[in-house]
């Protein structure tokens, strides 16, 4: 878990850094959606490579393979054209509003059908059906395409669009993927090829290929699947406070078992220290989702205006509706009317209410950990809690001096009903969190070295949180896709025993096999899961761009995904890794390519920079490792010398 | 300290080494005279591979002096040691394979004209240092072709050609014919007489007591004495390598060994596949398996347990006929491997000891076809930690900080774990302190009393000799004898071993094995 508290501590740097230098432009919704979806692209590769990684292989062939999706599944999904019905002959036509008039009845056309004529010069052309419905014995037709070119008397040949079906087309997609991650894993256990070679030759087969089934030809959908596939990475289906307090909530229930439990055994390992530290956090995510996920209720946010130097954001733009000033921390600003921004006085004083009034959101799972301990009859616990009781009920007076000023979204409404119970269960919560974490904090930290370093970390993460419009920024599907093949990959890794299985045949190949492991299947199922997790982001990066260059498209990202996977703690020699470690990862390397972008560093330094990062969180990763092997022999030496004395 | 003659050419004081875990050498003290022999001799674990590898300068001692000609030197690396004339001739060969016996003889300061390589100069020169050996051999031989034994003769030549005063041999013995041992002694006294002092390390107490001028002893990485000229016997060096009389250290007890459980018959192993091999195990029985170094006993272990397919030949467990397509098959048919190399097969080194006591028994206690049962996992472990007394701060300890006795347990650990029927042991006390190794003599004496059936390989004639109840005897992959319990002695499975035919014993020579059974106690 250390590793993974470092690179999450070098992205938290990183965004504060970026959040500064581009002048709060870094936490603006746009560019954080942006954040999270490429982070998600990228991240779903990065599960897979880590996967592999862990084995002791590599696989080069992730980029190649993303471009040979993103050629099929455009090319399986491309729209055909059947003729039906009998011709049709051109009324009138309406230019301005793109209308044709025709003389029969044809209202079973759709949007994408087409319409095919003969111009004057005898070329066969077409436009493309909008949308149709019937007029008595005509039937009007919305168009697009060149208009002009047609007249009345035109004869128009009508026909119907359409395309495989999309299951079907994922579904073969998907195989292809699934069955070239079979062939590597057989190549490399079965003729044993060395990894890098087998997934080489990939890289290089499958770019030709896909550029050889193109025809080298840009590749897209059209907006035929704007409304079925394209969601699937271009949807936005939740704000990031609902998601930060749904992560939070699992997270923190995971959590709480799994303390829980450590409990009940009789050699506590350091590990809870941590688990400490992370619900802590967790927590932290609850309060500030919970706290404001409902203001997407409002509708879909725009952009109203941005005045002097504050950028005003409002929910639909509906009148009472709320503006809120971006860059201090959400303040009310007032409220719309007539389509005007009419300024509240301001509520500078209330900060402390605020504060206090977001505790009141960590009910739930506070009010079951005071059953807990209470149930555990911890007497000094009990009597902290009861400091804390106090104090809840200075909460308690904040939360309702904001409730009635107004200024604030406090949280939904059945919120403030159970408030009361709420509060009290949560300070006895925090009464055993904080006694706890005083005495464990340091070993999760790891020393008093970088126990400042996590101080800060924390205090910036909440400073970071605090200034993101999380009730206007939206989370993209990917990013809901990644969550929930990261979560299957955990469980994967840690909790099943062919995980366990992975880790040990990394470490040492020879020692898994001579305890019954059949190492062969577990490899190259690693290599299935990578080409896999490469397949579904193939199809999720065609969608969102829409527009695939045979050539180009995936280049370099294996590269990514490894640099991913080995800033996330998987070590290339094989054995080691976390999932968790590999997103946080892939969003450290998004981070710094956002950043190149935002404070207008010259772009060709891309690489560059993300290459001396990488390099230095590695290295630090190693001198960390070295300086501790070398404490802990120096301490077993002493504790040797001291018993001879 | 004025005459020279009366420095010793090498003294080491107080050398202290550490590793993690153990504590290697604990202030080591040795001496060596001009042309002397020294045997350096102790158990494995006990520190001479430790204690030479710092005076050749491969590691570097925490504390403690050397000196040469009562000059205080330091060894930092390789290249000083060889500077003042150390050379270490080590147990695993240190030629390249693919250069020619010149080339290694030179390898890193290869004469150059005209900045290239001086072949002919090499040549000649090398033929030189190969005669001092009495190697006859072209110098523009490849290196692979040459036996064992005559690689380790140019091992000799190439330390001789750097004007080494000090050769060191690991081992040099152990896996060399017969024939080729004595050819090596021949060339050893040669040299002594040339003046070259040698450090000679070696288990083998005949060779040692035929060749040592003084012997030195080591036992858990400390001085066990010194032994000079008529000292040298076997007795007096066993007891010191062991430190306690060791008719206690075997103890085995007489219990019914019952019906046939595993049978093999004429089987082909891929190392060996003209010398089919064909041997039974008994319930309750200890069987142990003596032979050299690469006689093709852990050949036979790989293949019994699935590791490799044979290529001939059947095995039978409790009188069924079973194909083994993989190790999970044998462990679900109830055998168990304890590896040769603990390091490379045994465990996963950087996995915690629970993880390494669950790989085997994951599979079999699964939840749902997949799922771990992590409250088993620990439950094992904690069960195993304490019944085999395997000495850490927690279950969750890295098996890496375990001394080898430790991590062996945890080995054992993980087959004891799933109740096998058969245990398959390949050298299981090797480079493990002597206090571990009675810890499993006592628990394969436990196993057997219970029922479980031992195959059991070292290379250890005393631990052979004393804790089976029946011996089979490999060389060059063929089974070469088998003796019952009332016929062990360290002469017989020798004989048996390096492929002679058994002779008489010697009368004079009681061998081990005139300790080493110990009578059956009734308690």
């Amino acid at each position: 878990m250390n590793k993974i508290m470092g690179i999450l501590l070098l992205l938290v740097y990183a965004c504060i850094a970026t959040a500064i230098l581009s002048d709060g432009r870094f936490l603006m919704p746009d560019n954080i959606q942006n954040l999270f979806r490429r982070t998600a692209l990228f991240g779903i590769i990065g599960i897979g490579a880590a996967l592999v990684i862990i084995t002791g292989g590599i696989d080069l062939s992730i980029g190649s393979l993303i471009g040979l999706v993103g050629c099929l599944l455009p090319m399986l999904l491309a729209p055909g054209y059947v003729d039906e019905g009998s011709p049709v002959t051109i009324v009138s036509v309406n230019t301005e509003q793109s209308l044709v008039t025709v003389s029969d009845r044809a209202g079973w056309l759709e949007n994408f059908d087409r319409l095919s004529y003969t111009n004057a010069q005898g070329d066969d052309r077409t436009l493309t059906v909008k949308s149709s419905s019937l007029a008595g014995d005509q039937t009007r037709i919305v168009v697009s395409g060149n208009i002009r070119a047609v007249e009345p008397g035109t004869v128009l040949q009508p026909a119907r669009m359409s395309h495989m079906n999309i299951g079907l087309a994922i579904t073969l997609v998907m195989l292809v993927s699934l069955g070239l991650g079979l062939l590597h894993g057989v190549l490399v256990t079965k003729v044993k090829l060395q990894p890098f070679v087998v997934t080489l030759c990939g890289l290089l087969f499958y770019r030709g290929l896909a550029r050889w089934i193109s025809g080298d030809q840009t590749k897209g959908f059209g907006a035929i699947y704007s409304d079925s596939l394209s969601p699937l990475a271009t949807g936005k289906p939740v704000s990031l406070a609902l998601m930060m307090m749904l992560v939070g909530l699992v997270l923190a229930g995971w959590l709480v078992l799994r303390i829980s439990r450590q409990r009940r055994q009789p050699i506590v390992s350091a590990v809870s220290g941590q688990s400490w530290f992370f619900l802590a956090m967790a927590f932290v995510l609850m309060l500030v989702g919970g706290s404001r996920f409902l203001t997407v209720d409002d509708g879909p946010v725009i952009r109203m205006a941005s005045t002097a130097n504050v950028q005003v954001y409002v929910t639909a733009g509906q009148d009472g509706s709320h503006a809120i000033d971006l860059t201090h921390d959400q303040m009310k600003l007032g409220k719309v009317i007539d389509g005007e921004l009419v300024r509240d006085p301001g509520p500078s004083g209330l900060m402390p209410q605020i504060f206090l009034s977001y505790l009141g959101y960590l009910a739930i799972p506070a009010f079951l950990w005071s059953l807990l301990v209470i149930g555990r009859k911890r007497p000094g616990r009990v009597v902290l809690s009861a400091g804390f009781i106090m104090l809840g009920g200075l909460v308690l007076v904040g939360f309702v001096m904001v409730k009635q000023s107004g200024y604030l979204w406090a949280g939904p409404v059945w919120t403030s009903r159970m408030n009361i119970v709420a509060i009290l269960a949560s300070l006895a919560l925090f009464a055993t969190a904080i006694s706890t974490f005083a005495r464990q904090g340091m070993k999760a930290a790891g020393s008093a070295a970088t126990f400042p370093l996590v101080v800060t970390g924390v205090l910036g993460c909440g400073w970071l949180l605090g200034r993101i419009p999380v009730g206007q920024t939206l989370i993209p599907a990917p990013m809901i896709i990644l969550l929930v093949l990261a979560a299957l990959a955990i469980i994967f890794l840690n909790q099943t025993i062919y995980g366990r299985y992975l880790l040990a045949l990394g470490r040492n190949e020879d020692a898994a096999r001579y305890s019954g492991i059949r190492t062969d299947r577990m490899v190259i199922l690693a290599y299935v899961i990578c080409s896999g997790a490469a397949g579904v982001a193939g199809i999720l990066f065609a969608l969102d761009i829409n527009s695939v260059q045979p050539s180009g498209h995936g280049n370099f990202y294996e590269l990514y995904a490894i640099a991913a996977a080995v800033l996330g703690g998987c070590s290339l020699r094989g054995g080691e890794g976390s999932i968790l470690g590999v997103i946080i990862g892939a969003a450290v390397i998004q981070v710094l390519y956002n950043s190149i972008i935002l404070l207008s560093i010259p772009s060709q330094l891309e690489f560059a920079i993300i290459g001396l990062v990488i390099l230095a969180g590695v290295m630090t990763d190693e001198l960390v490792k070295r300086y501790r092997d070398r404490r802990r022999a120096m301490e077993e030496a002493a504790a040797a010398i001291a018993r001879q004395e | 300290m004025s005459q020279l003659d009366h420095v010793p050419l090498l003294e080491v004081r107080d050398l202290t080494k550490r590793f993690p875990g153990v504590l290697a050498l604990d202030q080591v003290n040795l001496q060596l005279g001009r042309g002397e022999v020294l045997a350096v001799i102790g158990e494995n674990g006990a520190g001479k591979s430790t204690l030479m590898k710092i005076l050749a300068g491969v590691q570097i001692a925490d504390s403690g002096q050397m000196r040469i000609d009562g000059r205080e030197v330091q060894v930092a690396n390789v290249q000083q040691a060889l500077e003042l004339g150390i050379s270490l001739i080590h147990q695993e060969l240190n030629l390249s394979d693919n250069l020619d016996v010149g080339a290694n003889i030179f390898l890193g300061r290869e004469p150059l004209r005209f900045g290239l390589i001086d072949k002919p100069l090499i040549h000649e020169e090398s033929l030189r240092f190969l005669e001092m050996v009495g190697l006859d051999v072209p110098p523009a031989t490849i290196a692979s072709e040459l036996s064992i034994g005559r690689q380790q003769l140019v091992e000799i030549a190439k330390a001789l050609s750097v004007n080494s005063r000090i050769l060191i041999m690991d081992e040099p013995t152990s896996s060399l014919s017969q024939a080729e041992a004595d050819r090596l002694f021949d060339v050893i006294r040669d040299l002594k007489s040339q003046g070259v002092s040698i450090i000679y390390i070696s288990h083998r107490l005949s060779e040692v007591r035929e060749l040592a001028d003084r012997v030195t002893v080591l036992r858990d990485g400390q001085n066990a004495g010194d032994l000079v000229g008529d000292e040298i016997t076997h007795d007096s060096m066993v007891n010191r390598m062991v430190g306690r009389d060791i008719s206690q250290f075997y103890q085995r007890t007489s219990h019914p060994v019952g019906d046939v459980v595993l049978e093999v018959k004429g089987l082909m192993t891929p190392a060996f596949p003209q010398h089919p091999v064909s041997f039974h195990l008994r319930r309750g029985e200890i069987l142990g398996c003596a032979g050299l170094v690469g006689s093709g006993r852990t050949e036979i272990l790989r293949v019994l347990f699935g590791i490799d397919r044979p290529l001939g030949g059947s095995i039978y467990l409790d009188g069924e006929w079973k194909q083994f397509e993989n190790s999970r098959d044998a462990i679900e048919a109830g055998l168990a491997l304890v590896p040769e190399d603990r390091k490379s097969h045994g465990l996963v080194i950087e996995m915690p000891i629970r993880h390494n006591i669950s790989l085997a028994s994951l599979y079999r206690n699964r939840r749902a076809g997949l799922f771990r049962n992590g409250d088993q996992e620990r439950q094992d472990t904690r069960e195993m930690i304490q019944k085999l007394q395997i000495k850490t701060p927690g279950e969750d300890q890295v098996a890496q900080y375990l001394s080898g006795g430790n991590q062996q347990k945890v080995v054992l650990g993980k087959w004891l774990s799933l109740g096998p029927r058969v245990i398959l042991l390949d050298e299981p006390t090797r480079g493990i302190d002597v206090g571990a190794k009675q810890e499993i003599y006592l628990l394969m004496e436990k196993l057997a009393q219970q029922g479980v059936s031992i195959l059991f390989v070292s290379s250890e004639l005393e631990e052979i000799i004393g804790m089976s109840d029946r011996v089979i005897v490999m060389h060059e992959g063929r089974l070469s004898g088998e003796l019952d319990r009332g016929q062990l002695d360290e002469q017989s499975i020798m004989q048996m071993a390096t492929g002679n035919p058994l002779t008489a014993r010697n009368p004079g020579d009681p061998g081990l094995g005139a300790f080493e059974w110990v009578e059956p106690r009734e308690d």
